[in-house]
């Protein structure tokens, strides 16, 4: 397997939608009814795996944003994207073709200093996705909940 | 994306049904139609017979219209019991219905067809053509949700065409604006939305509000669309509501009491309003109601997955909308407090401020 920066992902949309909102990014998983809020600097990491592809260029990217080190933004990087990982937001992707061109976020410099992404989930909401539980049809087909 | 259904087979099916809804307006002596301006659309409702009527129109009387004319959308509704019709056969199967009631390989940009639990209810919509069929079995069963925010999923999938995003949010104010409360059941939007009724704040939602983007200014418009308000009996205790505003008073434990606004406050009810704020209110239990800066990100989170998780069809250009409506005004936290003129009075400056 290759090194975590030499690795590639892409956001997995869908089911995976997200919006950012005043710097920091709002994601859902239409499939499992998770939510996420993403602070700022995790959201341009976010972005720009989702821009680049690989994981060191995504931090390159994001070091870049706010001015600092790249060993600062590589480790706490590599923690977020494992999260991605787990709860399905982002998923491993080729190395051919994954890769944007020039920066993401359209080149728009964060406002706020640079501090470790921070990912909140909430689950409160996955009732509304349960599947009804298996059900029987009458003679003409249409289902009844059992 | 899963596969649609064959075009043959597809427009069988759907020819099938559409002649089976004409049969019940034949055997009904004729459908009655009923016309709303819902969103400054109008929306055609034609009813084979009586049985389905109370159920589907109680929550729309506010906006019911006399004028004849076109429709924007028009939606065929029988029930099988009382026209002594029978759709055709579904063809698909029982692993087809999926969440929100999506029926898998008939959920596209042509045709959506959705299934509801409970009420056993088909709807089913072509939004290019402006079409819809609602049929149930039986008229008997429709629980109060149903009655209070009737035919939500196929006028959800019928906004979304038309560029609309049906919204879970109250909505309160007055033509001048208004201001949106976002958050899960039991937030406390409905409390908030009750505890204004006695006072100038006007109503324009309680559970349900369509937002329409307005491309001009950057604004966003709030659409009223069904006159019912849910409360649980205690709160309506503490908020002196009387029992002769509620329509269902014999319930099943846990239900919600339904009230139709239109009925006992007429004067309240708003058609429409710009967007002024966004709160998303909090139950303190304090007797102070407070209102307190948000972040846009804490409203979205309020107002996104509430909406999303729980309507068919949801995805990216639905959060495009919603983001778009918060980045729009200024968000806030409502501490709503015990005492009921509190959450009246923040809702006021809340406009007040807006409009100065």
């Amino acid at each position: 397997m290759a090194e975590p920066q030499d690795r590639h992902y892409r956001l997995n949309s869908p089911p995976v939608v997200l919006e950012t909102v005043d710097e920091e990014t709002i994601i859902v998983n239409l499939d499992t009814g998770s939510y996420y809020d993403l602070n700022h600097s995790g959201g341009r990491m976010l972005e720009a795996l989702a821009h680049h592809g690989r994981v060191g260029a995504a931090v390159e990217a994001v070091a870049a944003d706010y001015g600092i080190d790249r060993a600062e933004v590589a480790g706490p990087a590599e923690a977020l994207v494992e999260r991605l990982v787990e709860e399905g937001i982002v998923v491993a992707a080729d190395s051919a073709g994954e890769n944007g061109d020039g920066p993401a976020n359209g080149g728009t410099p964060p406002s706020r200093a640079y501090e470790a992404p921070a990912l909140s989930k909430y689950t409160d909401m996955q009732e509304l996705l349960l599947l009804d539980p298996v059900h029987e049809v009458d003679g003409a087909g249409w289902p009844n909940k059992v | 994306m899963t596969t649609s259904a064959p075009p043959v087979e597809r427009g069988a099916f759907i020819d099938a049904l559409r002649r089976t809804a004409e049969a019940a307006g034949e055997a009904a002596g004729g459908f009655d139609e009923r016309r709303f301006r819902i969103a400054g659309r109008v929306v055609a409702l034609r009813f084979a017979g009586p049985a389905l009527v109370p159920a589907l129109t109680a929550a729309l009387e506010h906006a019911r219209i006399d004028e004849p004319g076109g429709a924007d959308l028009t939606v065929r509704i029988w029930d099988s019991e009382s026209t002594g019709t029978t759709p055709p056969s579904p063809p698909w199967g029982a692993d087809d219905y999926r969440e929100h009631g999506v029926i898998r390989g008939w959920f596209d940009e042509d045709v959506q067809i959705t299934w509801q639990w409970i009420t056993n209810a088909l709807s089913v919509l072509e939004p290019k053509l402006g079409e819809g069929m609602h049929w149930t079995a039986s008229a008997q069963v429709y629980p109060y949700f149903d009655r209070a925010a009737p035919l939500r999923k196929l006028l959800h999938l019928w906004f979304a065409h038309e560029g609309l995003q049906l919204t879970h949010a109250a909505a309160l104010g007055d033509a001048g604006g208004c201001v949106l409360l976002a958050g899960n059941a039991g937030a406390g939007k409905s409390s908030a939305a009750l505890a204004c009724l006695g006072s100038d704040v006007g109503h324009l939602a309680d559970d349900y509000c369509v937002l329409e983007r307005d491309g001009g200014s950057g604004g966003t418009t709030v659409h009223s669309l069904y006159s019912s308000a849910k409360a649980n009996p205690d709160t309506m205790q503490r908020l002196g509501l009387p029992a002769e505003l509620i329509d269902n008073p014999v319930r099943e434990p846990g239900d919600k009491a339904v009230m139709f606004l239109n009925r006992h406050y007429p004067g309240k009810l708003v058609d429409r309003a710009p967007l002024r704020a966004i709160a998303v209110p909090v139950v303190t239990g304090e007797r102070e109601t407070r209102l307190i800066p948000a972040s846009p990100a804490a409203a979205m989170a309020a107002l996104a997955p509430s909406t999303m998780l729980q309507l068919p069809g949801t995805g990216g250009r639905t959060l495009q909308a919603l983001a778009a409506a918060v980045r729009s005004v200024p968000c806030f936290r409502l501490e709503a407090g015990t005492d009921p003129a509190g959450v009246p009075a923040a809702i006021a400056e809340l406009l007040g401020a807006s409009a100065g």
